[in-house]
């Protein structure tokens, strides 16, 4: 059963996500890949959410992204290189569901696969990527994950900001994508450091990185405490009525103007809150589907 | 002060203490709400939270290493200027630093000159108890009377908790500095700064606010705001009255670290770039409240070891 509030900011905001995916009309203004690719992964998060005609606006803007990507490549001007791996193999699998395939994102997928398997140990924050690669059929070789990625305990309060981003990838990474259980040394200490932090990093405004603590406490199975229930709340009082979620009047106002507007600011922010309202509220949310063989560091 | 404590302390708390009451003895000047010449807005508020310090000082369960004969002698010193005496009489809204103030001399056993049939009145008489006093303002004013036994007819502090912020569920995400700040003075009254179980809240409200209090505190700790840490750590231990929390060893390790080799501990408006000496006003505070916190820690020792 979806909160009835999740289940409205969710649609709000996949409407938005297609009405900014809708935006690339292919102009040297257009959307570029780089919001384009994330406009369609927040589509894949509200498809895999059971949002309301989400598959179909997904499935649309997986087939303009494929033709966005062959059109970059073909003026030399793609390079996977420049976007997150994880981002890619997602929307290279949401893409593929749709029947989207892209040689460029094949192609990728085989060299990163390589890669894996040329080496012997990989650092925890690649968990995700080997992860998305073996769902997607790749041999990533036997590479073990390093283990003891961070500190999970108290300590983790005064950190700063790359060690949590770190943290809640490799998290995000063990787990599966919330597919599998993540096995920590002290879990109860984990679950309340991150607890905290998430409250704190809300308050300062890093919405971003709030949403990646929630979801990390959502695959340690902190999704019913109560600070996850304070950390929900305040992210659905953060939406606007087309969708986005988020207040940067004070950012764009300071820097200068950018590219693409304020999406350069309100996607990946509606991405991130999205994906984490889905994967904290919605019971049958799954990014990817489970994998039967899990990595060394994680268990089912 | 005597600082042979420091030598053979070996926790945190007592660490910290030890150079917060040395650092603070050698500032009292900052606490001389004559300093600027004439008494003026709110220049007693140092002084009244050295009062409330060294109350809790005389207070503690712990076997007292430290004597806080300089601190009475300071207050009993502006405390006797008639100047002083006086401008509750005029100036109502500063009565409670006032009767702070006597209420660590009398607790301490030095003779007061208290007016307290006169305090009564005009308490009544005045507009410190009208209803638009803030509940935690209210509950100040009745904690300070109660500590110097001037009579009133203020509201219960069951009724004043429940009128207050602090008695309501809030998201802390929300919450702003200032309610911060109510929250931690409701618990310090209402436990008449841990010389008591807390007046007016039910067990189960104890137990929510505890939960809220643990929340602010590891938010303070995130931010680096060693002052509400150190609130909340005092409050934590007024509220639970015990020493067994992972979160505080953590919170007492950061101010360890963030405590300066001459005492001193940082507030959020402290220039890392000066030093305290040339910015008092930034340190006084947060310097005070590490060494409440850490006399909340010496009476929930004494109270685990009951």
């Amino acid at each position: 059963m979806i909160e009835v509030g999740v289940g409205v900011g969710l649609e709000r905001a996949a409407r938005y996500l297609e009405r900014v995916a809708n935006s690339n009309d292919a102009t040297p203004s257009s959307l570029p890949l780089r919001l384009h690719l994330q406009a369609v992964f927040g589509l894949w998060v509200a498809e895999r959410a059971e949002v309301v005609d989400a598959a179909s606006a997904c499935g649309v803007a997986a087939h303009a992204l494929r033709d966005s990507i062959e059109t970059n490549a073909r003026h030399c001007v793609f390079n996977c290189h420049d976007h997150d791996s994880k981002l890619l193999l997602v929307c290279h699998y949401a893409m593929r569901s749709h029947g989207a395939e892209s040689g460029q994102l094949a192609h990728y997928t085989e060299e990163l696969a390589a890669t894996f398997r040329s080496v012997d140990e990989a650092p925890a924050e690649f968990a995700g990527d080997i992860f998305l690669l073996e769902l997607l059929g790749k041999e990533t070789g036997h590479a073990s994950i390093s283990r003891s990625p961070f500190e999970a305990n108290l300590g983790l309060l005064r950190a700063d900001v790359s060690h949590l981003r770190r943290a809640t990838t490799v998290l995000a990474g063990l787990s599966g994508f919330g597919t599998r259980h993540v096995t920590l040394k002290e879990p109860s200490a984990a679950r309340d450091a991150l607890s905290f932090i998430l409250l704190e990093k809300l308050r300062e405004y890093d919405l971003i990185l709030g949403s990646a603590l929630l979801r990390a406490l959502t695959h340690l199975g902190a999704a019913d405490c109560e600070e996850v229930g304070y950390a929900v709340e305040y992210l659905l009082s953060q939406q606007h009525a087309d969708g986005r979620f988020g207040y940067y009047a004070r950012e764009l106002g300071r820097s200068q103007p950018l590219a693409h507007g304020d999406v350069d600011i309100y996607l990946p922010v509606t991405v991130a809150l999205a994906w984490a309202l889905a994967d904290t509220r919605v019971p049958s949310f799954r990014l990817v589907p489970a994998q039967a063989r899990p990595r060394d560091g994680c268990r089912d | 002060m005597s600082t042979t404590v420091g030598a053979r302390s070996a926790t945190a708390p007592l660490r910290v203490l030890d150079g917060a009451l040395s650092w603070l003895t050698e500032h009292l000047d900052h606490f001389n709400p004559f300093e600027d010449g004439e008494l003026s807005g709110l220049c007693e508020v140092p002084l009244a939270e050295l009062s409330i310090l060294t109350l809790c000082g005389l207070r503690c369960a712990a076997t007292p290493p430290w004597d806080f004969g300089l601190f009475l002698d300071h207050i009993e010193s502006i405390s006797s200027n008639p100047v002083y005496q006086q401008r509750p009489f005029r100036e109502p809204e500063t009565l409670v630093s006032h009767v702070i103030a006597t209420a660590a001399l009398d607790c301490s056993g030095r003779a007061v000159d208290l007016d307290r049939v006169g305090l009564s009145r005009l308490v009544q008489a005045s507009t410190l108890p009208a209803p638009a006093l803030a509940p935690h303002r209210m509950m100040e004013l009745r904690h300070a009377l109660d500590l110097v036994r001037i009579r009133h007819r203020l509201p219960s502090y069951r009724t004043l908790f429940r009128r207050s912020f602090a008695s309501h569920t809030v998201n802390p995400i929300f919450m702003s500095r200032p309610e911060a700040y109510v929250l931690t003075h409701v618990v310090f009254y209402a436990t008449d700064l841990g010389n008591c179980a807390p007046r007016g809240i039910a067990p189960l409200e104890t137990a929510a606010l505890s939960r809220r209090v643990v929340q602010l505190l590891a938010m303070s700790i995130c931010e680096g705001n060693w002052d509400l840490t150190a609130e909340f750590l005092f409050s934590w231990y007024l509220l639970a009255g015990s020493r067994h929390l992972p979160l505080a060893q953590e919170a007492w390790r950061c101010l360890s670290s963030a405590q300066r080799a001459d005492g001193s501990v940082p507030g959020p408006r402290a220039d890392p770039d000066k030093a305290a000496e040339a910015d008092v006003g930034a340190y006084y505070h947060t310097t005070l409240v590490c060494a409440l916190a850490a006399l909340g820690y010496l009476n929930a020792a004494a109270s685990d070891h009951d």
